[in-house]
């Protein structure tokens, strides 16, 4: 048996360990347990861990495997959920007081598609309350910090997803994303993080933030793990009547390419590189000209009305949160932190047209650029965030609204986007900034058509090593 | 908007059958041109024939 003290492992390394039955799942569910156990008291990643079930599961997987019935790559490989995916039998808060009790008797989809794939529960993550903001501190549950410099924020909503990820206490998790909040944090925690297509992964069992924008993603180390878990999740679910049935690729399989010659890559002339900060800005430069020299053909590009999207995105997230919310906001005001009340009723601004309007802008923006975009490139690089990790003490509105400038035009588009470890800041004398921040590189694509984002992510990292640095903690 | 802010924030939390505290009502003034410079980007638009979106129906040829 090979050691786990490896950890953090990839899921790609330990599915192939696991399979050669040269690690255990029970060691490997042992040794996150352990780091959990030794970071999590400094990062706030986790709301709660499913010690005695994560070690069952390990062990229902070690028998199964060693009687010759693996499952695939995730069979014995454990993982986490952000705290708003149903788990049967397990609180599922969102992060909030509000559902601070709230037991499902039923798993969320992907739960369950995770679980039948063999995946081993560690436990449910830290989030901001209920999704909505970037920042990941949470007034109930405490701010999850980021491993890189535990005087900044991990990035949110899905920050324990990122931190959990980021330290090693999980090899994979899975986050929700309505306006950046998978790729938000996996820049600025340096992992990889998956917005797929809207309709490609069930929504049923999730905790809504808005219904025209919510998406679920995987977070990982790397594009390939990322594509592992992807595969496990998507596909048509009958019973969410934004799934969609087209078919689901072999993400894994289609990850053969080390060379991206022919790939159209554009760089959008308008919004995604205004105000950026000079490291965030050279370090995405540096990695276009990588892909580049992978073989990818790189050009500037226009994206009508991309300027108007964040605009729109309030107009439809806003008012939509606050119907969500209104019942418990009438009942349980004193329950909520007051940030997101804050938040959710702004949503009482917006008229009703304005809603309207920014599905009407939707639709425009998705005709135009399917027609003036996407016939001429194959994907968009953009910075995933205009900055690296912000301080803790920074306001949370203002640096929410700027931290989801470049991610939140993909949720309205509903076309997939990634974020990978692109760079890193230079390193500084500050308390534990001894190796800089994460910056994150964003890859959007085609509707449904993961894989060349896939595909592009998965060569940028096997020329790279950005994803395989370690915080030191 | 009217021209008192706090009249405004008040009456379209009434409209959505909210009563809202004064001191939530001082808190959100403050929103209201965050939220205005927001619906003037919107009103600038020229939409021409485009339809809402609407509730995605996913066909393979069809983005949302």
């Amino acid at each position: 048996m090979t050691s786990p003290d490896a950890v953090p492992l990839s899921i790609a390394e330990a599915a192939d360990l696991i399979r050669a039955r040269k690690l255990s799942p029970v060691e490997l569910t042992e040794a996150c347990l352990q780091r959990i156990g030794s970071l999590d008291a400094r990062l706030h990643a986790f709301i709660s861990v499913t010690r005695q079930e994560a070690l069952a599961a390990a062990q229902r997987a070690a028998t199964a495997i060693s009687g010759g019935n693996y499952r695939g790559p995730l069979h014995g490989v454990p993982f986490a959920l952000k705290d708003l995916f149903d788990t049967a039998g397990v609180q599922t808060t969102a992060g909030s007081m509000i559902l601070a009790d709230r037991v499902p008797a039923e798993d969320a989809e992907v739960a369950a598609r995770l679980k039948a794939a063999g995946a081993v529960l560690l436990g449910k993550l830290n989030m901001h309350e209920f999704a909505f903001g970037a920042t990941g501190v949470n007034p109930h549950y405490g701010a999850t910090l980021n491993p890189w410099d535990t005087t900044r924020i991990s990035g949110g909503s899905s920050s324990g997803s990122a931190a959990a990820v980021a330290s090693g206490m999980s090899l994979g998790a899975l986050g929700t994303d309505t306006g950046g909040s998978v790729r938000i944090p996996s820049s600025l925690c340096g992992v990889t993080g998956l917005k797929p297509t809207f309709g490609r992964v069930s929504r049923r069992g999730v905790v809504p933030l808005s219904w025209a924008l919510d998406h679920v993603g995987p977070m990982a180390r790397t594009a390939a793990d990322a594509a592992i878990i992807l595969g496990a999740i998507a596909g048509h679910d009958p019973r969410d009547e934004t799934s969609s049935e087209e078919p689901v690729p072999d993400y894994v399989a289609r990850l053969n390419d080390t060379r991206l010659d022919g790939l159209r890559i554009g760089l959008p002339r308008q919004h995604f590189f205004d105000n950026v900060d000079a490291e965030v800005l050279a370090a995405v430069r540096r990695a276009v000209s990588d892909l580049d020299g992978l073989g990818a053909q790189v050009t500037e590009i226009d994206l009508p009305h991309v300027a108007e999207a964040p605009a729109a995105v309030n107009a439809i997230m806003l008012p939509e949160a606050l119907a969500y919310h209104q019942r418990w906001l009438a009942e349980r005001p004193q329950d909520y932190g007051d940030e997101l009340r804050g938040r959710l009723e702004m949503g009482l601004l917006y008229p009703a047209v304005s809603y309207v309007q920014a599905q009407r802008l939707r639709s425009l923006i998705v005709d135009e650029w399917r027609e003036t975009v996407f016939d001429r490139v194959d994907l968009l690089a953009t910075p995933t965030t205009p900055v690296p990790a912000p301080s803790l003490e920074e306001g949370d509105l203002q640096t929410t609204l700027n931290l989801i400038r470049f991610t939140n035009p993909f949720n309205l588009t509903g076309v997939p986007a990634i974020s990978i470890p692109c760079g890193f800041t230079a390193a500084g004398p500050s308390t534990s900034l001894r190796t800089g921040l994460p910056i994150g590189l964003q890859l959007a694509g085609r509707w449904w058509d993961e894989v060349t984002v896939l595909r592009a992510a998965h060569a940028y990292q096997q020329a790279s090593d950005w994803h395989t640095r370690v915080p030191e903690l | 908007m009217q021209d008192d802010p706090r009249e405004t924030v008040r009456r379209l939390a009434a409209l959505a059958g909210m009563t809202l505290p004064e001191e939530r009502i001082a808190a959100l003034v403050p929103a209201l041109a965050f939220v205005e410079a927001g619906l003037a980007a919107l009103a600038g638009v020229d939409y021409r024939e485009a339809e809402p979106a609407g509730r995605f129906r996913p066909r393979s040829e069809d983005p949302p």
